[in-house]
């Protein structure tokens, strides 16, 4: 079992019951945790992130509000973390969906034609952290100037 | 056949310099891409090497409009590491609301202003940028300056307001609301402004939700989504007169009207929050080198421009191991680009004028014409080249628009 750092909450809410048993639907077993401030976590292997994410959309997790990469060089990953928002769906929490990628290859399948807006944040994991997505049409750097070499990514720590 | 208008990469609508290129067949624009990449300062790096406690007065400086909702942001999230956001005492939550809605309203004061002068109206620029005056003063008052005014801190707010500032702020709000009434009808009736504003940069709702849009870009497009109202974060709730703007429209107009509706419901807030403002303490003690427990934490909240989201990780030292930022405009990026398509090239200024606020100066704009004949034209001359179109072609477009 991967070590997930957040705060735990006291409470399991029957709506994160219900995120729990539609991840099991598409045979991904995690537990989701919901942590004091309405934010529910869980982490998926790299592989199924595409598959995941896709269901969640359907039930109702419309908006996608940020990518968000950390580079931990003591486990060798690169954790990225899909934040993702419910529209419309009564109590549900805003959830934190985590996956880790290897930090020597980093690579993962894209986003992009579940959610249009993942273009623009995909974007930015690759020039920050180098994160190479699988199938997105035209990964280049977003926030860098274009001239900083290729493998250059400020936000790895070393 | 068409050719190519890149426009940037300074612009006075966005927040970052950008360069958007639209392809063009004669004055109807038929695509836009967008760049960016001009203005990376690092802050998100910068912060990793920063107390805790001095992280909410770096972070402050990404916007220099809406500074406050990112200060607040980044203490709630701060607040929630260090597991503290439930002792926050409730005095200092209503004054961070009054200090977020002031900032609303001077926000999109400043964004009207800007709309207008795009399109010509430069009446109205100066009226909305008078009012603005006015909350910058209750902003100076509250917080000790009249931007980037640090109104929060970790553990509360910074000062307490008197009975002057809350008179004077009660007397401003109904200054305001009366005004906002005017510029509402003004938009909703003046044929200058309707021709410039109405079915123009439109943004259907499919569209929208799409393309992953925030704020009142989507509320004016009937996305009914407000993270005040979702998440209720420092006490919003219906009792302080909480309501969601939305228009279905989906065009320039509606978008201005959204946020006008915000400044009349921003106003409310302010009042009733007050009028009923709880006496006690503004702050829980923090001392600066405290260290919290490794953990993570997301925080958002709803900014001016829309959707704001903070990310922070510890892993227990005395600094964040990692900040993350996603600022509006970013999630907003990709509707600029589907707005500006279909218009026409004098349309541009309105169009990302009505995208997103900010008061940073366009540069230049460069028209290349296939690669034989180049043209540069600067910020006024294209803005005066739109405004001249207009004239000379006002009487059909004025049909097309309104009728």
């Amino acid at each position: 079992m991967i070590h997930v750092a957040y705060k735990q909450g006291e409470t399991i809410s029957p709506q994160v019951q219900n995120i729990t048993s539609w991840l099991r639907e598409v045979g991904v077993e995690t537990e989701v945790k919901l942590d004091k401030y309405k934010v529910a976590w869980a982490e998926i292997p790299a592989g199924e992130t595409k598959k995941v994410i896709g269901l969640l959309k359907e039930k109702g997790y419309r908006h996608l509000s940020t990518i968000t990469g950390v580079d931990l060089p003591e486990q060798g990953v690169i954790e990225l973390i899909y934040h993702l928002a419910p529209v419309k769906l009564g109590e549900y929490p805003i959830l934190a969906l985590k996956t880790k990628v290897p930090r020597d290859k980093p690579e993962i399948e894209t986003i992009t034609d579940l959610f249009a807006i993942a273009i623009v944040y995909e974007r930015e994991v690759y020039d920050l952290l180098g994160v190479k997505f699988i199938g997105h049409a035209g990964l280049s750097r977003i926030l860098l100037p274009r001239d900083v070499p290729e493998d250059y990514h400020p936000l790895r720590k070393k | 056949m068409g050719m190519y208008v890149p426009i940037g990469p300074y612009h006075p609508a966005l927040k970052e310099p950008i360069t958007i290129k639209i392809k063009v067949e004669g004055e109807k624009i038929v695509d836009a891409d967008i760049e960016l990449g001009y203005n990376h300062r690092g802050i998100e790096k910068l912060l990793e090497s920063k107390l805790w406690i001095s992280v909410p007065f770096i972070s402050e400086h990404i916007c220099g409009i809406c500074s406050g909702v990112h200060q607040m942001t980044a203490i709630m999230g701060i607040e929630r590491i260090f597991d503290m956001e439930d002792k926050i005492p409730e005095r200092a939550r209503m004054l961070r609301i009054v200090g977020l809605e002031l900032e609303r309203i001077h926000s999109h004061l400043l964004w009207l202003g800007v709309a207008a002068h795009e399109s010509g109206f430069d009446t109205i620029f100066m009226y909305t940028w008078r009012d603005r005056e006015s909350i910058l003063d209750l902003l100076e008052m509250q917080g000790g300056r009249r931007v980037v005014y640090s109104i929060g801190k970790v553990g509360g707010v910074r000062r307490d307001v008197d009975d002057k500032f809350i008179r004077k702020a009660k007397e401003t709000m109904n200054y305001i609301k009366k005004r906002a009434q005017e510029y509402m009808k003004a938009f909703e009736e003046d044929p200058t402004l309707l021709a410039r504003f109405k079915n123009v940069a439109l943004l259907p709702y499919d569209v929208a939700v799409n393309l992953g849009a925030v704020g009142p870009t989507a509320r004016a497009s009937g996305i009914d989504y407000d993270v005040r109202w979702e998440d209720r974060y420092f006490g919003y709730s219906e009792e302080i007169g909480l309501r969601v703007a939305v228009r279905k429209e989906g065009d320039a107009l509606a978008k201005a009207l959204v946020r006008l509706d915000e400044i009349i419901i921003s106003a409310e807030i302010i009042e009733n929050v007050l009028e009923n403002l709880p006496a006690g303490p503004i702050e829980l003690k923090f001392p600066p080198l405290k260290t919290p427990a490794p953990g993570e934490a997301v925080a958002r909240s709803e900014a001016p421009r829309g959707e704001l989201i903070y990310y922070y990780r510890s892993d227990g030292k005395r600094t964040p191991y990692r900040v993350k930022v996603r600022t509006p405009t970013m999630a907003n990026i990709l509707s600029a680009g589907y707005m500006v398509r279909g218009g026409y090239i004098a349309d541009v200024p309105v169009a990302f004028a009505t995208i997103d606020p900010c008061i940073a100066c366009m540069e230049r704009c460069i028209i290349v014409d296939d690669g034989k004949q180049v043209r540069k034209l600067d910020w006024a001359k294209l803005k005066h080249y739109a405004n001249k179109w207009f004239n000379e072609n006002w009487h059909w477009i004025k049909e097309e628009r309104i009728y």
